[in-house]
């Protein structure tokens, strides 16, 4: 009896040892877009011990390659041309929260950088989480799949299709603005036939 | 009569080809992964050291099913002045090699597997006595 009271004490501490930690559903996100077309993704934040608030940051590298040293992003968004937009903090923060981030670019290339959320804690260590941010804006194709390796049985995964989908709901609007487009220029074209068959027959 | 039907063919074409050509090419794909990591204890104590002596205190770090990696390390110091980059060395996987947090990342933790960072705290000579606090901050990005 006493030793199953001893486990049962180790297990309680033991939760307090783990630090609340968060989840975030994208390690990483892959952006190909033309110069000055904004986008957008969706980034969820689930947690099942931590509450309160969370900050977001995001750092850049001078070099696309660049590798996992944070150290060497030392560059901000604007200084690559890069227009970003997100809530800069979460508050009140419970169970799941969802990010949205958009971003435009008026200089084409390649560039690399990363999102962090950061918690706030209580205790002296602060375990944040992030995910890179790999955008393609005009830039160079081959280098841009080169530095990725994006795996090639990703692409078929039913969540990355469920990705693409939401971004394709985000360009409805564009849709619509490029049919309206198509429907003037045909008007407009049938209106310059008939000038012109009428400037010919009489 | 010919010559003005060729003419708005061309022209339709034109057209049509000029607007299709305004259609965005653009495509964004995610490698989905849930990230998420655990960390134990979750707060470190050196405790007493005499100066011109070190103290080692271990960090676990339990990663998800994605392969993660220690990006970023930084110590923040909140009162006292031990805790300096100078004084605050890492070193990962039980090595004896000991790092600044600058130089000691990134540090990989492979999927569903642990990874002990030992923090290694030194007072350096003629330091007087007192107490420092502050902070240390992992940032963790998937490998």
């Amino acid at each position: 009896m006493r030793i199953y009271f001893f486990i049962f004490l180790f297990l309680i501490f033991s939760l307090f040892l783990v630090n609340a930690s968060l989840n975030i559903d994208k390690g990483k996100i892959y952006l190909d877009m033309n110069v000055s077309q904004k986008t957008c993704q969706t980034i969820t934040i689930t947690s099942d011990d931590y509450k309160g608030t969370i900050k977001i940051r995001d750092i850049w590298a001078e070099d696309f390659s660049e590798g996992g040293n944070l150290n060497k992003y030392t560059l901000n968004s604007e200084d690559l041309g890069i227009t970003i937009f997100y809530n800069k903090i979460i508050e009140n923060f419970s169970k799941n929260a969802q990010l949205e981030l958009c971003l435009s670019s008026n200089e084409p290339g390649n560039f690399k950088g990363a999102l962090i959320f950061t918690p706030e804690s209580k205790d002296n260590i602060v375990l944040e989480i992030g995910s890179w941010l790999y955008i393609n804006v005009n830039g160079d194709g081959e280098k841009f799949k080169e530095i990725i390796k994006l795996p090639t049985g990703a692409v078929t995964s039913p969540t990355i299709l469920e990705e693409v989908n939401i971004e394709r709901n985000e360009k409805e609007d564009d849709y619509f603005l490029l049919l309206l487009k198509l429907i003037a220029g045909l008007i407009l074209s049938g209106l310059f036939l008939t000038v012109l068959y009428l400037f010919f027959k009489y | 009569m010919k010559k003005i039907l060729l003419l708005a063919i061309l022209l339709i074409v034109v057209g049509v080809v000029e607007v299709v050509s305004g259609i965005d090419q653009t495509a964004s794909v995610n490698v989905t992964s849930n990230l998420s990591m655990t960390l134990s204890p979750s707060s470190l104590t050196f405790g007493q050291i005499t100066a011109g002596n070190s103290k080692d205190v271990t960090s676990t770090f339990t990663g998800s099913t994605s392969n993660l990696q220690i990006s970023q390390i930084t110590v923040t110091q909140t009162s006292g002045s031990v805790l300096t980059n100078s004084n605050v060395k890492f070193s990962k996987n039980g090595g004896t090699t000991f790092d600044t947090s600058a130089n000691i990342v990134p540090i990989s933790i492979p999927a569903q597997s642990s990874v002990n960072v030992i923090v290694r705290l030194t007072v350096p000579s003629g330091t007087q006595s007192g107490s420092s606090q502050g902070t240390i901050t992992y940032t963790i990005l998937e490998a």
